[in-house]
């Protein structure tokens, strides 16, 4: 349920089951309900054309000879001439419940002219009574039984039934009885719901079709949208650039706009922090200077340290506005080479190497002035430090790249060595600004979610190993 | 030795110029970076301490350009904004080391030192060349062991043709490394200087270290003792 292809489909084929249920239950109803009315209708119209045909001669019910042939007429359009219980007609004295005439005979002797008294009668009689001063038509329920099995039928069958009362006196009171069995409704029931059947199964797959189409025309909008994210979270651009439908386009600029409200405030945050850093130490300057002057001790020492608070908050600062910022991937390589570059000229006189065992492919998620900064810091501590050489090394171990800064120089203290990651221990604290940087590069690997160890390297010196998210 | 200073502060400025001047250098001082890149490419300048954030002409602006244009003399970056990126690009620009505010004076002229030494501009602070000895950091001279008595401008003259021996220095090249901006500047003593340098150095004119190259200006002919 979480794609939104899933969430689609879900819905349209619940619109689909309900819709057609709903329809087809409105359809079937009008449906069934016109069968039934035609019917009756036709069952009324073939009652009172029988009633013409029929004769009453010596208290027997007769047809006259002379319309014969329009009554075989009307027998066959209607249906009447096959031998069969599913359409029948027959008349019966109310009194005794005699039957005194019925259509279920030969088709031959009514063809004769005559009836066949010694026939079976294999047709259904229900159980009513009609007075016969009510001139009226009655239709029975098809759904309630109320015939019973005069023959042997294959259990109770539900009919359409016409009914009329007359009287003929002095012989009494009379019904005619016209039933029709109700099969071929039960048929155009069945039909209904295959054909129902058949209507969902389509409209099915013409939802996964449509499924499809919108996959492509809705779906894959969204999915470049979310390639262009993935490639601004890995580095590889900058802003969304295709174009999207008007829904996403809204999305688009919000998104850029974020980007670059985001970028422009960490600028404007890092130069607001320049700026102090840069006019809080312009005083110092001055006073360190005058200090020296002065040989006041105590005063330039005093210097030394608001100039290394200055510097390690300024700095945390910085690193405490990563909140919520999109850190793109960033290579490791052309940051390590300019360092190297920078450091060779500033280490000129030393007689030493830095070795530089990184490829492109090493990369993390670090901004590129942060990366400089811990680099910067760490690699500088080792050429301080360092005999003959410096040698960074990076390996990857899963999503974290490990960065190995080693030197062959003293190596860290014996006792705690990790105290030197926290802010105000100092390995040397003869050479000015350098003991904030081991801690302040820690707060920013930190922040990315990192971690520093410091342990002995294989030159004998020491090693500082970085674990960088990629 | 000229040295170009170019700070914005202004107790900054004076400062480094008081520790500069009494290190015997020529100081070239300036407040804004326009003017600072003017002395960097005009004047003969043989060391540079560039402050980064100035207004209008930054210092990186001043080291780039001074670069291309050919000066080769060494550059360091005087900075409050001590964030490695700014060193690094400070360093790419043409740079050759960076002192972070606030400084220890001693140390940004222990590091000039070191990069004069560096550059072949300033070996040791004392050499010899031929019975000639120039002590830099004493501002003495000794012909044969014994010193020579000289003026303020007789010194300066005598150790920038010896840092520059064997080179052809024009007369306004020495002029300049007299004087600093302030002072008023005549072409003309530099004569009166060299005659006096002679009669000093080689009273019997047996050595002749100062040679006179008509329309070109002075050559210290003596090489350096290695």
């Amino acid at each position: 349920m979480n794609s939104l292809r899933s969430r689609q489909f879900l819905s349209a084929l619940a619109i689909i089951f309900l819709g057609i249920l709903l329809l087809g239950s409105v359809l079937y109803y009008v449906t069934q309900h016109k069968m039934l009315k035609d019917e009756e209708s036709s069952l009324s119209e073939a009652g009172l054309e029988l009633m013409g045909f029929l004769d009453f001669k010596e208290d027997k019910f007769v047809i006259d000879s002379s319309s014969k042939n329009d009554f075989l007429a009307f027998l066959i359009k209607n249906e009447f001439s096959k031998l069969s219980s599913e359409k029948f007609a027959y008349i019966q004295h109310n009194d005794t419940g005699n039957i005194v005439w019925h259509s279920q005979y030969p088709f031959n002797d009514i063809s004769a002219g005559r009836f066949a008294k010694d026939k079976r009668r294999v047709f259904t009689t229900f159980l009513l009574t009609m007075p016969a001063e009510v001139d009226g038509v009655d239709i029975l329920n098809p759904e309630d039984t109320q015939g019973r099995n005069v023959s042997k039928l294959d259990g109770a069958e539900n009919y359409i039934v016409y009914a009329r009362g007359f009287s003929y006196k002095p012989s009494g009171t009379y019904q005619l009885i016209l039933a029709k069995s109700a099969k071929t409704l039960q048929k155009g029931h069945d039909d209904s719901i295959r054909n129902l059947f058949l209507l969902f199964l389509i409209s099915t797959i013409l939802v996964l079709i449509s499924q499809l189409v919108s996959s492509y025309f809705v779906i894959t909008p969204i999915r470049q949208f979310e390639k262009e994210i993935n490639k601004i979270e890995s580095g590889d651009q900058q802003l969304i650039t295709k174009e999207y439908p008007t829904e996403l386009s809204q999305v688009k600029s919000a998104v850029n706009a974020l980007i670059n409200a985001e970028k422009g405030q960490k600028q404007r945050y890092r130069d607001a922090l320049d700026d102090l850093a840069h006019s809080l130490k312009t005083p110092l300057s001055v006073l360190q200077s005058s200090a020296e002057k002065s040989q006041n001790d105590t005063i330039s020492s005093q210097v030394e340290r608001m100039d290394d608070i200055i510097a390690y908050q300024l700095r945390r600062a910085v690193v405490n506005e990563h909140g919520g910022t999109i850190i793109k991937q960033q290579a490791v390589r052309p940051v390590l080479y300019r360092l190297k570059e920078s450091l060779m000229k500033v280490y000129r006189e030393k007689a030493f190497e830095i070795k530089v065992n990184v490829d492109d492919f090493a990369k993390c998620r670090m901004e590129e002035d942060d990366m400089m900064e811990v680099f910067g810091n760490l690699t500088n501590n080792a050429c301080r430090f360092c005999e003959n050489i410096v040698e960074i090394t990076a390996t990857q171990n899963g999503d974290i790249l490990i960065i190995d800064i080693d030197d062959d120089g003293l190596g860290f203290p014996d006792k705690n060595p990790s105290e030197l990651l926290q802010r105000g221990i100092r390995a040397d604290s003869q050479s000015e600004g350098q003991g904030i940087g081991l801690a302040v590069s820690t707060e920013i690997v930190e922040a990315i979610g990192g971690k520093i160890e410091l342990l002995i390297s294989p030159h004998v010196g020491a090693r500082v190993r970085l674990h960088l998210p990629m | 030795m000229r040295v170009l200073v170019v700070e914005d502060d202004t107790d900054i400025r004076e400062q480094l110029i008081d520790t500069m001047k009494g290190e015997g250098y020529i100081v070239d001082a300036a407040a804004e970076g326009s003017q600072g890149l003017y002395f960097a490419l005009e004047y003969p300048i043989d060391i540079a301490i560039v402050d980064l954030g100035l207004p209008e002409v930054s210092g990186l602006e001043i080291i780039r350009k001074l670069r291309d244009a050919g000066k080769d003399y060494p550059v360091i970056i005087l900075t409050a904004r001590t964030r490695w990126q700014n060193r690094v690009e400070g360093l790419e620009a043409g740079a050759d080391d960076y002192v972070d505010k606030p400084f220890h004076h001693e140390e940004l002229l222990a590091r000039m030192r070191a990069l004069l030494r560096r550059t072949g501009r300033w070996s040791q602070a004392e050499f010899s060349c031929g019975p000639i000895r120039l002590n830099t950091s004493e501002q003495r001279v000794l012909v044969n062991d014994e010193e020579i008595s000289l003026t303020a401008y007789e010194y300066k003259v005598i150790e920038h043709l010896m840092m520059h021996a064997g080179e052809v220095i024009s007369k306004t090249d020495l002029t300049e490394s007299m004087y600093d901006d302030e002072s008023d500047r005549d072409s003309n003593v530099i004569e009166v200087f060299i005659r006096r340098l002679r009669m000093k150095l080689d009273p019997d004119g047996t050595i002749n270290p100062i040679e006179t190259l008509r329309g070109r200006g002075y050559r210290f002919t003596l090489t350096r003792n290695s």
